[in-house]
Formats: C-alpha cells, structure tokens, sequence
C-alpha cells in the first residue's frame, strides 16, 4: 500500500460528504461512531440520535474507471431509543457509543451497535424476490375463504425491487452497571467482550441471559476508586487475549486461559512519566482515549490526548513509537481544562497494511502518519475543499511568533469542531471522517 | 446544542518554570483547584456524571493537595500557619471524600451495606475467592456472600410482588428481564 504523506505519486482528494450543510447542528445528528466491514465494501456510522446508517460500495463506473466506486446509503435504522432506568431514575442516552462488524458467513451481514447499557445485534439482509401465487391467500394478504380453493400450486418466485431489511436478533441487556465503552469482537466469531468504566464482560453472540464478567476493578470502597477502564479490545487472532485500558495511561493485556477472572493482567504496559513535562494535568492527559491492535496483531497504539503510540507487544516498559498529534496544546492545557476540551476522547486507526495510522484533532483537522519513512500530514474536513476529486492541500498549525502565509494560529483553531471518529478501509487507501454531523469520504488518487 | 462555530481564543498561559515554590505557580494551583471544585459541583448537578470525568477530576484535586509545595515558604507564627494549614487540608479531603462519596450513591444505587461480589463466571463457583468477606464454607462460595436480601435491598419489593407467577407484561418487560439476572445469578451461572 502506498505511503501517507507526500511523495509524487500519492495524494488523498475529497470523495464524498454525507449530511446537512446546515450551520445549525441537530444533537441528535452528531455522529459518535464509524466503522468500515471487513471486506470494506461497507460502512456503518451511528449517531447520537440512536440511529445507524449503513453506506455501500457501488462498483466504479465504467465510464470512470480511475476512480473509485462512491458509497450509498444501503440501510437506515433505530438501533437504540431512550430509556428510563426505574430503579434510579435515571435516563439512558440513546447515542450508539460502538458498532462492530461480524465477519460475513452467509449473504446476510451483522453487526452489534452499543449504547451506555445495552448491546444489540443487528442482521441486515437483503429481500429483492417476492413469492406469489399462495395457496392460502391473495396476492394483498387476505385470507381466501377455504371453500374456494379448488386447486393447488406453488408459489412462485418473482423478482421485485431491492429492500434491505435490518432486525434486531439478539438483545444483550442488564449486564453493565457503567458506561459501556468498548465492545469488541473476539476472533472465535462466537464470543465478544463489552466493557464499562470498571468492568469487563464476556459474551457468547447466541446468550443473552447471561454474560461472564472477566475484569472486575471496582474497589469494595468506592472512595479508593481512582482509575476506570477506557477502552478495550480483543486480540485480532488469539482468541484468548484482549487489552484493557486506563484512565491513568496503562494498559493491560490479559490471557483468558490463565484464569476465568482477569483482574490480573498477563502484560501491563506503561511508559515512564517526563518529570521535566509534569503539570497539574499530566495525568488527565495521559489517559487513554482509545486502544486498537494492529492488524498483524504483533502492535497496539494507543491515543492519549497529546499523542498516539505505537506498543510492540513483546515490550512492556515503553512504546516503540511515539507521534505528536498536536504537541501545540501542551502550553493550553489550562484553558483546555476549563473548557473541557481535555475530556475530549479520540480515537485511532490503522490502515489495512499497518504502515500508516490516523487520529483526529480540532478545527477539523486530522492527522496521518507513515510509520516507514517517518512523514506525517495535517488535513482537513471541510466544505470548502470540497469540490469532487480536489487534492487536500496539507495544513499546518503555526506555533511560533511569526505565522507564514497558509498556516493558522493556535488561537485560531475552532475547538467545537473536533474530530473524534475515524475509519481506514481494510485494504484500500478509503478513509473516512466523522465532522460532527457530516461524514467525509477521501480517497486516494489514482495515478 | 452545538455552539455555532465560536473560535474561542484561548488565553496565553504563563508557565512557571520555577516550579512549585513559585507565586505563580501557587496561583495556577489555586486556579485549577477552584475550576476543578466548579466542576465538580456542575457534574453533581446532572442526571448522570461521567465516571471517568469525575475520577479525573478527584484525581487532580488530590494532586493539588499532596504538592502544597508554598506553604512550607511562609514565616507566620506557627500556630497561625498551623491552623491554615489544617483548614486547607481539611477542605481539600473533605472536598474529595464528598466527591467520591458522590460518585458512590449516584452511579451504584446507594451506598451498600454488604460489598458485593463481582458477578463470576462458572468455573470460579466452586474455588475459595480471595476478596470473600468470609466465604470459607464447604458450600459454593457465591451463596456465602450474596443473599436474597443484598440482590433486592434497592428494588421496589411491590413491583416484584405484583410480578411473581405472572406472564411478563410489555409494560414491566424491564423489570422482568432485570430479575432474570438476578436469577441466573443466584442459580449460579
């Protein structure tokens, strides 16, 4: 796969944008998560309104060959409504927080999609025949009155047009007290983890009455409490480890065969703090917003606030790769802190050969970095540079005194418009950009 | 909803490079101490606090107080100091406790009179857990530690009452399936 930034022969160019120009921003439209399929030949976001919407891959024109295929909406549905807790009186967000793909087995395709408390999995098919000639009704459903069936026959298959149809086939409830952060497919295709600020549970996809609990941090008292899990992610093939991470920037990787309860970590990885860097918010900020192996499965990277690293999994004490995503923050740490920017949580992706990453950060900016020669790019999302098949121009964040033509300040930078959610196509150089309620396609230019 | 688009200049911060002793330094430490309390008191205010947010928040403000590196530097006389410093720190613990004590009622139902044990996967039922409060009997640990009566301490006993020996009903379908994993709890899955 080609690299990430510069070079001759690759550049990243607008594809598509999805949803209202509006300046007005519906809550309800924000979306909170994206995620490509295996095959990439679909793509799911979800938003804070309990709604997924499912994209599809068009095979390119073949009056367009050198690019590629744009996708289309393929399904629109409610996945999660609001809800009242009775029991505390409190009530559940509808905002999908995760959606995860299963891999495909038959021509049906699944994929789980979380709130704060209840996971559901989702088939999407697709109906494009229709049986007529039934026996026992008409063809508008009626039910035909038994004496007049004087003969038989079968019921013949007609084509009609195509309708795609998603219904929930499995509800997984009541299992999580806290905010379900994380859920994650395992590489069995039978079982899956989902995880909330404390604890950590195991699912089988066919049970829904019951779940395992396999990481329980939550201290008898509650005054001790200070650390809460972040994210968590199964391992891409042995099925038996999966990752945890924390508020305090640690992360613990835990083998499901050395005990059924793993509060104690096989792995636990941490890199020293910088005495010369502490602040009053070393710690907000070394917590970790998001945790993703590589597809290899011999990495992991890690965002924090300031950074993404890059963890070989054989070595505990430190990362092997560290990159600023936007290192200019460092000295607004206080601001940021009234204004709860460094809450913010962002997260992070591989593309489909491991050699580039991408996070995201403000003023929609979002950010790549090629892992083999070292070279990072700042883009942007927006709808200015949003002419079809328009090259995006690299941006860069002027630190110093003297800001050059083309360049923004600091001070400059729009910290409503965040990017948090991103997605990298699993084998194509296809990304794409959750802008709060727009999403953006980009893709590579082919030469 | 969504501010519209406000670029909000962020104020330049000044750094104290001289570290804890420095009069900025304490300044910014009285800064962030009073935001972080303001914080705290706003998220108290809303439904449902972010665990993460608030365990940050304590986090810091139990920072500010360990690294009370100005005090140390005043010369007032000594019973003055003293109960200065007393009242600081008692402020600052007591803003801490009050937090975490916070977190506890809002997030799990109440502050619980038994701790309960986590809910376990099959094979531990039979092993001696180590966190029992006294669960070193021949019978299945789990029966040791949670009775009936731990499970339904914060469930509305007449919803449950009207509920026994019925058909589950659309209206009260989250009531039944909650008790559906008290169920399987009890019996051990």
């Amino acid at each position: 796969m080609a690299g990430v930034a510069g070079g001759n022969d690759f550049q990243w160019c607008f594809s598509q944008v999805k949803g209202a120009i509006d300046e007005d921003v519906a809550e309800a439209d924000i979306i909170s998560t994206v995620e490509f399929n295996y095959s990439g030949d679909l793509l799911a976001t979800g938003d804070k309104g309990g709604r997924v919407v499912i994209f599809q891959h068009e095979q390119e024109s073949k009056n367009r060959p050198h690019l590629r295929g744009e996708y289309n909406v393929y399904s629109t549905f409610q996945s999660h409504e609001p809800e009242f807790d009775y029991l505390k009186s409190l009530e559940i967000e509808e905002k999908i927080n995760k959606i995860r793909w299963l891999p495909q087995q038959n021509a049906a395709h699944f994929l789980l999609s979380t709130n704060d408390k209840t996971i559901k999995l989702w088939k999407i098919s697709e109906r494009d025949k229709r049986a007529e000639g039934y026996n026992l009704k008409d063809e508008d459903g009626r039910i035909r009155d038994p004496y007049r069936i004087t003969s038989l026959r079968v019921p013949v298959l007609m084509p009609m047009d195509l309708m795609v149809e998603a219904s929930p086939r499995r509800i997984f409830a009541n299992a999580h007290t806290y905010h379900i952060n994380s859920i994650s497919v395992n590489s069995d295709h039978e079982t899956y983890l989902s995880a909330d600020d404390l604890r950590i549970n195991l699912w089988h996809l066919e049970i829904t009455d019951r779940s395992f609990n396999i990481v329980d941090i939550k201290p008898a008292n509650m005054e001790e409490l200070t650390e809460v899990i972040t994210a968590a992610e199964c391992h891409p093939h042995q099925c038996n480890v999966f990752v945890y991470s924390s508020s305090k920037g640690t992360i613990r990787l835990c083998d499901m065969r050395a005990a059924a309860l793993c509060d104690r970590h096989s792995k636990f990885f941490e890199e020293p703090e910088d005495p010369s860097s502490r602040s009053f918010f070393s710690e907000i900020i070394s917590s970790i917003s998001d945790v993703k192996f590589s597809h290899s499965g011999r990495y992991m990277m890690t965002r924090d606030y300031l950074s993404v690293k890059v963890w070989d999994l054989n070595m505990e004490n430190r990362p092997v790769e560290t990159y600023q995503v936007h290192e200019y923050l460092r000295s607004k740490l206080c601001s940021l802190y009234e204004n709860d920017c460094i809450f913010d949580k962002f997260e992070c992706c591989w593309n489909g050969s491991d050699s580039a990453i991408m996070t995201g950060s403000y003023n929609n900016f979002f950010r790549m970095f090629d892992r083999n020669t070292r070279r990072d790019i700042t883009l942007e999302a927006s709808r200015e540079s949003s002419k079809p098949r328009a090259t995006l121009k690299p941006r860069k964040v002027s630190t110093g005194g003297k800001r050059k033509k083309d360049e923004i300040s600091v001070d400059s930078l729009d910290f409503n418009k965040k990017i948090l959610h991103t997605a990298w196509h699993p084998k194509d150089n296809v990304i794409a950009v959750a802008a709060t309620n727009n999403l953006y396609i980009f893709q590579d230019k082919i030469n | 909803m969504i501010l519209k688009g406000q670029k909000r200049k962020l104020e330049p911060e000044v750094v104290d490079v001289s570290g804890p002793s420095g009069p900025l330094w304490e300044r910014q430490r009285q800064f962030v101490f009073s935001v972080s309390l303001n914080k705290y008191q706003r998220g108290q205010e809303l439904p449902e606090p972010s665990l993460r947010r608030s365990v940050l928040i304590a986090n810091t403000l139990r920072q500010i107080t360990l690294e009370d590196g100005g005090a140390a530097e005043e010369t007032p006389p000594p019973w003055f100091r003293l109960q200065a410093k007393e009242q600081e720190n008692f402020s600052f613990s007591a803003a801490i406790s009050s937090i975490l004590t916070a977190l506890d009622s809002t997030i799990d139902g109440g502050p619980q009179a038994a701790p309960r044990p986590p809910l376990r996967s099959l094979e531990n039922l039979s092993s001696p857990r180590l966190r029992q409060s006294g669960g070193e009997a021949a019978k299945p640990s789990y029966l040791n530690d949670v009775t009936m009566e731990d499970l339904l301490q914060d469930v509305d006993a007449s919803l449950l009452e009207r509920d026994v020996g019925r058909a589950a009903h659309p209206a009260e379908e989250e009531l039944i399936s909650a008790k559906k994993s008290w169920h399987w709890l009890c019996c051990g899955f």
